[in-house]
């Protein structure tokens, strides 16, 4: 299995330029990098070819739609000239998203695609957020939201451009907006090595504990936070039902949901996890991060009626 | 594919990640059996067709043949022309009052 990162942000956040760094600071990485560009002409693959040969630019733009299929044959074709030696072998992968894209597209396919499944999984998601403009950015665009919430690392570009206080602003409007996210500088990490070190979600998990504080915002076009609780044991197949049919109906609206379940079954933990129309794999985890063992489910929403999807939610898995 | 019959087999579903103590065929009919519970009042009836795929009828006859959950929902909608919600009060009554 090929592990895939993604990079995203806003416009002109410094996506581009954290991924040449990454790239000039070792020599010797076997990375594949793949850009996707919206407009004409595509600039960011140019700059970063220059630096690096194994560089591809997506023929289409924008990676919005559900179907992307330019993705899926660039992943194909690249495993298919690599296995016939055609070009220089590579066991990671980076992907460049435009600044307007939706992460969570990118994902999917990668994940829920027949033909990719098999040979290549998602290792993470960092959403590099500029600091200078950040604040402005989270006001006007609802892409902004939804592109921190899907990330599993925040990386601050920029930083030495904003005073002190701009750069705790900005840190504070990511934190309220999510305040579970892994929080670092660009500088931070600087090599490719680094970016696929580790599972950032599972350090992130056993690090903080402030991922269930209840948490309501009515900032960012309304997006909204809450909690369900639920005492008795879960069904799996309820619970999959419902959330197949959540996601179909409005996946738009759930920028993201997560947490821990306690199924008919077993009495470990299941960890859920998703973003938008996909979810990720569910996972087996040892131990239950709280004594009373109840399934809580996490939800960031954007202009849903809350009460009714609790409603819904409850009288799904009584039957 | 099955190589006797030609069908090709059911779509893999998000929630088939994990493992259930019960074999695969039973889980599929209490799938079958809680759908046809929860869309009731869309008035259709679901069945399994030769355990990959889901028969959709309507009551005036009307019938299609789904590959998987996500394909399901969309044949419902073809058939009848709405998107099962499941934020709709219609269903939340239903559910409300069989339970």
């Amino acid at each position: 299995m090929i592990p895939i990162h993604i990079i995203t942000g806003f416009l002109g956040s410094g996506k581009t330029t954290f991924i040449k760094k990454l790239l000039l600071s070792e020599q010797g990485h076997q990375t594949i990098v793949l850009i996707n560009e919206l407009g004409e002409i595509g600039i960011d693959n140019l700059l970063v070819q220059t630096i690096h040969e194994n560089t591809y630019l997506l023929p289409s733009g924008c990676m919005c739609c559900t179907v992307l299929t330019d993705l899926k044959e660039t992943l194909l074709s690249v495993l298919k000239a690599r296995n016939n030696k055609e070009i220089p072998f590579f066991d990671r992968i980076v992907i460049e998203t435009t600044g307007m894209a939706n992460p969570a597209s990118v994902i999917k396919t990668i994940q829920q695609d027949t033909h990719l499944k098999g040979s290549f999984i998602v290792h993470g998601l960092s959403t590099i957020v500029d600091a200078e403009n950040g604040i402005l950015q989270s006001k006007i665009h609802p892409e902004w939201a939804a592109q921190i919430i899907a990330a599993q690392q925040v990386l601050l570009s920029k930083t030495d451009r904003v005073n002190k206080q701009t750069l705790t602003s900005i840190q504070q409007e990511i934190l309220e907006l999510y305040p579970d996210i892994n929080l670092a500088n660009v500088n931070e990490i600087n090599s490719i090595n680094e970016l696929f070190k580790s599972n950032v979600e599972k350090v992130k998990l056993t690090s903080s504990m402030r991922f269930f504080n209840q948490h309501e915002k009515q900032k960012h076009q309304k997006v909204q936070s809450f909690v369900i609780e639920y005492e008795e044991k879960i069904d799996w197949m309820k619970i999959g039902i419902w959330l197949s049919l959540l996601l179909k109906k409005h996946g738009e609206k759930i920028l993201r949901i997560k947490g821990f379940l306690h199924l008919n079954d077993t009495d470990q933990p299941i960890l859920i996890q998703g973003v938008q129309h996909c979810l990720y794999p569910p996972e087996h985890l040892l131990e239950w991060p709280w004594l009373d063992e109840y399934s809580r489910l996490v939800f960031i929403v954007r202009d849903i009626e809350i009460e009714l999807l609790k409603k819904s939610f409850l009288l799904f898995m009584k039957k | 594919m099955c190589g006797l019959c030609g069908l090709i087999g059911e779509e893999a579903e998000w929630s088939d990640g994990l493992h259930s103590s019960l074999p695969k065929r039973r889980n599929r009919l209490r799938r079958i059996l809680f759908i046809n519970h929860v869309i009731k009042p869309y008035r259709l009836n679901i069945t399994d067709f030769q355990g990959v795929n889901y028969l959709v009828e309507t009551l005036t006859g009307k019938q299609s043949i789904a590959n998987g959950l996500n394909n399901l929902w969309d044949e419902i909608e073809k058939l009848t022309g709405r998107q099962i919600d499941v934020l709709d009060p219609l269903i939340l009554n239903h559910l409300e009052l069989s339970n």
